[in-house]
C-alpha cells in the first residue's frame, strides 16, 4: 500500500477480514446453525440433536399449499413490481431531461416514510370505512363497502408494490443511465418500431438489473410475515408467517428451520428461473 | 445531373424556442453526389444531418427524397442510414448480429441475412470479426461495422456524422480512403458531416459550407476554395489574404492601385487571393495586379516557404512559395493574376 500502487483485493486481502468477519459471525454463522438443526427432532419442546429429514417430509407433506402461495404471490408482487419500475426507470431516462434528477429523488422521498407507516396508510384507504369504500359507495357504483379490498391477497401485493417500487427503479435507472442513447437511434435507423427498438436495444442490456429488481422484491415478499398479517386477513397466510410462529409460539426451531431452507431453496429456484427465461427471450437472435 | 433532385430540402429550418439552430434553407442534391456538410461546431451541420435522418423533426420546411415528403416520417420508415458519431454499435450483440440487425427486423429470410452479412463484412474486410463484441475492436474497426452496418440497408441516402472525427490522424486517412473506395464501389449517395474542411475537399464531389445556421455557399470543393462567396467561407475553407477595396458602379478599386469590373452592391469590400498564388519578385513583372513590398518574415514550412510581406499601402500580404531565397527587409513586387482573386464583402 505504501507504494502507492492502488488498492487490490488480492494482494490486500487483509483488508476484507472486517466485512468477512461481520459476515460471517452474522450471516453465515447462524445460517449453517440453521441448516444443522434443520436436521434435530423436537421431544417436549426440547431440541434433540440428531440426522433426521423427518421436519423436511412434514413440510413437504403438510405445507405445499402455502409454499407455492408464497412463491406464486411472489413472482406476481416481483413482476408487477420490476414492470412498474423499469416504465417509471425508462420515462425519467428519456423524458426526465433536466427534471430527472428531481423526479429520482421524488421516487426516494417515498422510503422516508417507513414500512409499518405505509401499511397503515393503505388500511386507511382500503378499510371498510376507507376512502376507496366510502367513494365507491358514495358514488353509488357498489350498494356495500367492498370487504375484500382490505384483509385479501389484492390488499398484500398493493402495500408491497407500492413499498417496494422504489427499491427496483434504482438499479433499472442505473442500467439505463449506462445506455447509448445513440444506440436507440441507430436500432430505429435499422428499421426499429420505438417498441422494438426498447426491446433489441435497451431490455438485453438491463438483464443484470431486471434480475436484480425482480429478485429483491421477491425475497422481500418471500420473506414478509408482517404485510399478510397487517392487511392479508386470516386466509392470506405466507410462508413467513409459519416460520415465524414455529420460532415464537410453537417452539418447533427444527421445524422453522427446515421451512426457511425450503423457502429459500424454491425462492432461489424462481429467481434462477426468471433470469434464465429474461436471457433466453432477450438474447439477440 | 440535371435530373430530378434525389434529395430536396425546401425552407427547412430548426428552432429550439428562439434559438434558430438551422435557419430555413433549400437545398437539391442528386443520386450519386458525395456531399460534404462543412462548418465550425456549433453551425447546425448535425442538427441539418439529422433533420435528414429523422432524429430532429425539423420546425419549418419539408424533407423530399425520391419526389416523396418524408418530412414527418420517424427514422425506421425513411430510406436513409446514419453512421453516428461515435458509432452507436449495440454492444451486447456480436458484429454479425449487429451488421445483420436491420434485415431482421425487416423480416429478411435467415439464408438471404447470412449471404449479404456474410458480403458486406468481406466488403469492408472485417470477416475475421464476425463473431467478436463491438468493445473488443479498435476505433477504426468499429467505424468499419458501423458502416456496414448502415450500408446493408441499401440506403437511398448514407448520412455519417463527423465519421473520422474520433480516430488518430494515420487511421483517419485510411478511413478516409476506404470511404472513397466504398463510393466509388458501390455508388449511391453519401451525406456526410465534418468540420474539418480538408476531408471535406478531399472526399466530397459538392460541400456546403454551414456558419450559425446558416447555408455560407454550396459547390464544389474548387468553386468553394477558389471562388468563396462570402468571407466566413474564404477564411474558413483555407488562407486568405485580403485587400480592402471599395465597389461603386460594378467597379471594384483599390486606392492608388488598380480596379476592375465586379457586379454587386455598392459599398466597402474584399479582394481576396491565396497565400499559394500570389507570386514574388520577377514572377510578379507577368501578373494582372501588383505591388511593391518588403518582406517582414520568411518560415520555412518544408515543402514550401512561406513570407510575410509589408505592402507599400501598409497592408500585410502572406505568399506561400515552392522555394526563395529572400530576406527580410528585401524589397520585393507582389502580384497576381485576376482569375486568382474574388470579392467579397468585408
Amino acid at each position: 500500500m505504501s507504494d502507492g500502487a492502488p488498492l487490490s483485493l488480492k494482494r490486500d486481502g487483509a483488508l476484507l477480514l472486517p466485512a468477512a468477519a461481520v459476515l460471517a459471525g452474522l450471516f453465515i454463522g447462524p445460517m449453517l446453525y440453521f441448516l444443522v438443526v434443520s436436521f434435530f427432532k423436537v421431544s417436549l419442546f426440547k431440541i434433540v440433536p440428531g440426522f433426521d429429514l423427518g421436519n423436511y417430509a412434514k413440510v413437504v407433506g403438510s405445507y405445499g399449499p402455502p409454499i407455492l402461495f408464497t412463491m406464486g404471490i411472489g413472482f406476481l408482487i416481483a413482476s408487477v413490481t420490476t414492470v412498474l419500475a423499469f416504465i417509471v426507470a425508462h420515462l425519467i431516462w428519456t423524458r426526465g431531461r433536466r427534471f430527472s434528477g428531481i423526479l429520482l429523488a421524488a421516487t426516494l422521498l417515498t422510503l422516508f416514510g417507513g414500512y409499518l407507516v405505509k401499511i397503515y396508510a393503505w388500511r386507511t384507504l382500503l378499510g371498510r370505512d376507507g376512502i376507496v369504500n366510502n367513494t365507491l359507495v358514495g358514488l353509488g357504483i357498489v350498494r356495500e363497502p367492498i370487504e375484500a379490498l382490505l384483509y385479501s391477497p389484492v390488499a398484500v401485493v398493493l402495500v408491497l408494490v407500492s413499498y417496494l417500487l422504489p427499491f427496483a427503479i434504482l438499479p433499472l435507472y442505473g442500467a439505463l443511465r449506462s445506455i447509448e442513447e445513440k444506440t436507440i437511434e441507430a436500432a430505429r435507423d435499422l428499421g426499429a418500431s420505438p417498441w422494438a427498438a426498447v426491446r433489441d436495444a435497451v431490455l438485453p442490456r438491463c438483464v443484470p438489473a431486471l434480475v436484480t429488481a425482480f429478485a429483491l422484491c421477491f425475497l422481500v415478499t418471500a420473506g414478509d410475515y408482517v404485510t399478510p398479517r397487517m392487511v392479508g386477513g386470516t386466509r392470506t397466510m405466507m410462508m413467513g408467517n409459519f416460520i415465524e410462529s414455529q420460532f415464537g409460539l410453537r417452539m418447533n426451531v427444527p421445524l422453522g428451520a427446515a421451512m426457511t431452507y425450503l423457502t429459500i431453496t424454491a425462492s432461489i429456484a424462481v429467481i434462477a428461473f426468471v433470469w434464465l427465461a429474461l436471457k433466453t427471450v432477450l438474447r439477440p437472435k | 445531373m440535371n435530373a430530378e433532385p434525389l434529395v430536396r430540402l425546401q425552407g427547412l429550418a430548426k428552432s429550439y424556442g428562439i434559438y434558430r439552430a438551422v435557419h430555413p434553407l433549400d437545398l437539391d442534391f442528386h443520386e450519386g453526389d458525395f456531399l460534404a456538410i462543412l462548418g465550425p461546431s456549433g453551425c447546425g451541420k448535425t442538427t441539418l444531418l439529422k433533420m435528414l435522418g429523422g432524429f430532429v423533426e425539423p420546425s419549418e420546411g419539408a424533407i423530399l427524397i425520391g419526389g416523396r415528403d418524408v418530412t414527418r416520417l420517424p427514422p425506421e420508415k425513411r430510406p436513409t442510414n446514419m453512421v453516428f458519431q461515435g458509432y452507436g454499435l449495440f454492444p451486447h450483440m456480436t458484429i454479425r448480429q449487429n451488421v445483420g440487425y436491420g434485415l431482421r427486423i425487416a423480416g429478411t429470410p435467415r439464408a438471404e441475412v447470412d449471404a449479404r452479412v456474410r458480403d458486406m463484412l468481406a466488403l469492408v474486410q472485417m470477416e475475421a470479426f464476425a463473431d467478436k463484441l463491438p468493445p473488443q475492436l479498435s476505433g477504426g474497426q468499429q467505424q468499419r461495422i458501423a458502416l456496414a452496418r448502415a450500408l446493408i440497408m441499401r440506403p437511398k441516402v448514407l448520412l455519417l456524422d463527423e465519421p473520422f472525427a474520433a480516430l488518430d490522424l494515420k487511421l483517419r486517412q485510411a478511413m478516409q480512403e476506404e470511404l472513397r473506395r466504398l463510393h466509388a464501389e458501390i455508388g449511391g449517395t453519401f451525406v456526410f458531416v465534418t468540420h474539418d474542411q480538408a476531408e471535406a475537399m478531399l472526399l466530397a464531389t459538392k460541400v456546403v459550407v454551414m456558419s450559425r445556421g446558416k447555408v455560407e455557399q454550396v459547390g464544389t470543393p474548387e468553386e468553394i476554395y477558389l471562388r468563396p462567396k462570402t468571407h466566413f467561407v474564404s477564411t474558413f475553407v483555407g488562407e486568405a489574404n485580403f485587400l480592402k477595396a471599395c465597389r461603386r458602379l460594378a467597379r471594384v478599386s483599390i486606392e492608388g492601385a488598380f480596379a476592375f469590373d465586379d457586379a454587386g452592391p455598392d459599398g466597402d469590400v474584399l479582394v481576396g487571393v491565396r497565400p499559394e498564388k500570389v507570386r514574388l519578385g520577377a514572377a510578379a513583372a507577368r501578373c494582372d495586379h501588383r505591388f511593391s513590398g518588403t518582406v517582414t518574415q520568411r518560415i520555412f514550412l518544408g515543402a514550401q516557404v512561406q513570407y510575410t510581406v509589408r505592402l507599400q499601402n501598409g497592408e500585410t500580404f502572406i505568399a506561400c512559395l515552392q522555394e526563395g531565397d529572400l530576406l527580410p527587409g528585401d524589397s520585393i513586387d507582389v502580384g497576381w493574376m485576376s482569375a486568382d482573386q474574388w470579392v467579397v464583402t468585408p
